[in-house]
């Protein structure tokens, strides 16, 4: 019982740390440089979900 | 949004790409509006999204080094430090064995520390004498300088369509590569800019926006966060306030009407609701 506990609270975890940049999905850029997929290999990305309100 | 403006400027030189994901419902044109006031000069798109993500409420901050994995997904509180190790890594990720002299230098970068300082040192090192560390510095010097270079190749390319965001750019390269030859370059490209016509009336107009963004923080940390600016309360108590406001705009608006800091002082009087006429 804690063994299936302790995975379904890794579980997440573990999701979240296989993610790559290739699960990113961009939406319409409205501004700033025209990024690709192929332009952000080899680079260190940060990506940050926000809102004006 | 600010520490991704501050982020971008001081590591994008260096290998990171900034994107902003907005998640919320905005104005037609209000987002680049707003992003631009705030000096944004990264990739900003609507909507996005990390699949797989447990993302829930922003902000919400991802980091991928530079083989693409996914380092830290959640709060950007403390990321600054992993952003910067993976920004040293990447730097110095074709630098298999560095010399005895090399190792303290690809060290500190392996550790985040600053690129300029490395330069600095690599100068130096450029000269040593000795073939293999000589070859070593230069490699690493030029690869920890092509960005800011490619950099100033693409503000150049600005001045023609768009001399204040070539102005702009330029005054932050000349300030952060100021030991630099490319701060230099930058530098002789701002004074060229500053006889521009748009750029003049740009820099003319922004003490006026400074003052109307001191007024406008003033209204609103008397009046609290939370306020109905049409109710007569408020028009009682800050009405006086409000139409300063109003006048200083008008002003801008008939004296450099094309600025951008026209533009931003319009997004911060428009919620006073603006007389007809004066939108």
């Amino acid at each position: 019982m804690r063994a299936l506990l302790a995975l379904l609270l890794l579980a997440p975890l573990a999701a979240a740390a296989d993610l790559t940049i290739k699960d990113l999905r961009l939406g319409t850029i409205v501004m700033g440089p025209q990024v690709k997929a192929e332009d952000l290999a080899g680079k260190v990305v940060l990506v940050e979900g926000w809102g004006l309100h | 949004m600010p520490h991704l403006v501050r982020w971008h400027e001081d590591y994008a030189d260096f290998g990171l790409v900034v994107i902003g994901l907005h998640w919320q419902e905005a104005k037609p044109g209000e987002l680049k509006d707003r992003c631009t006031a705030m000096g944004v000069r990264f990739t900003m798109c609507e909507g996005g999204r990390l699949e797989g993500s447990e993302a829930s409420g922003i902000p919400h901050t991802s980091l991928f080094d530079s083989t693409g994995k996914l380092i830290h997904d959640g709060k950007a509180d403390g990321i600054e430090a992993k952003l910067r190790l993976a920004i040293g890594e990447l730097l110095v990720a074709e630098i298999d064995k560095p010399t005895r002299a090399m190792q303290p230098v690809v060290e500190a970068l392996r550790k985040g520390g600053s690129p300029f300082d490395a330069l600095k040192k690599l100068n130096n090192l450029k000269n040593s004498g000795e073939r293999a560390t000589t070859a070593q510095a230069k490699a690493l010097s030029d690869k920890l300088l092509a960005g800011g270079r490619n950099r100033l190749e693409r503000v150049k390319s600005l001045v023609k369509d768009d001399p204040v965001a070539a102005y702009e750019s330029a005054s932050i390269m000349a300030a952060k590569w100021k030991a630099f030859e490319i701060g230099t370059k930058a530098g002789d490209l701002v004074r060229t800019l500053k006889a521009d016509r748009s750029v003049m009336a740009e820099l003319k107009a922004k003490p006026t926006l400074e003052g109307i963004k001191r007024l406008d923080a003033a209204i609103s940390t008397a009046a609290g966060a939370v306020v109905d600016y049409q109710s007569p309360e408020f028009k009682k108590k800050y009405g006086p306030h409000v139409k300063e406001l109003q006048r200083a705009y008008k002003q801008m608006k008939s004296r450099y009407p094309d600025a951008r800091a026209t533009k931003e002082v319009f997004e911060i009087v428009e919620k006073y609701e603006l007389p007809a006429g004066m939108k």
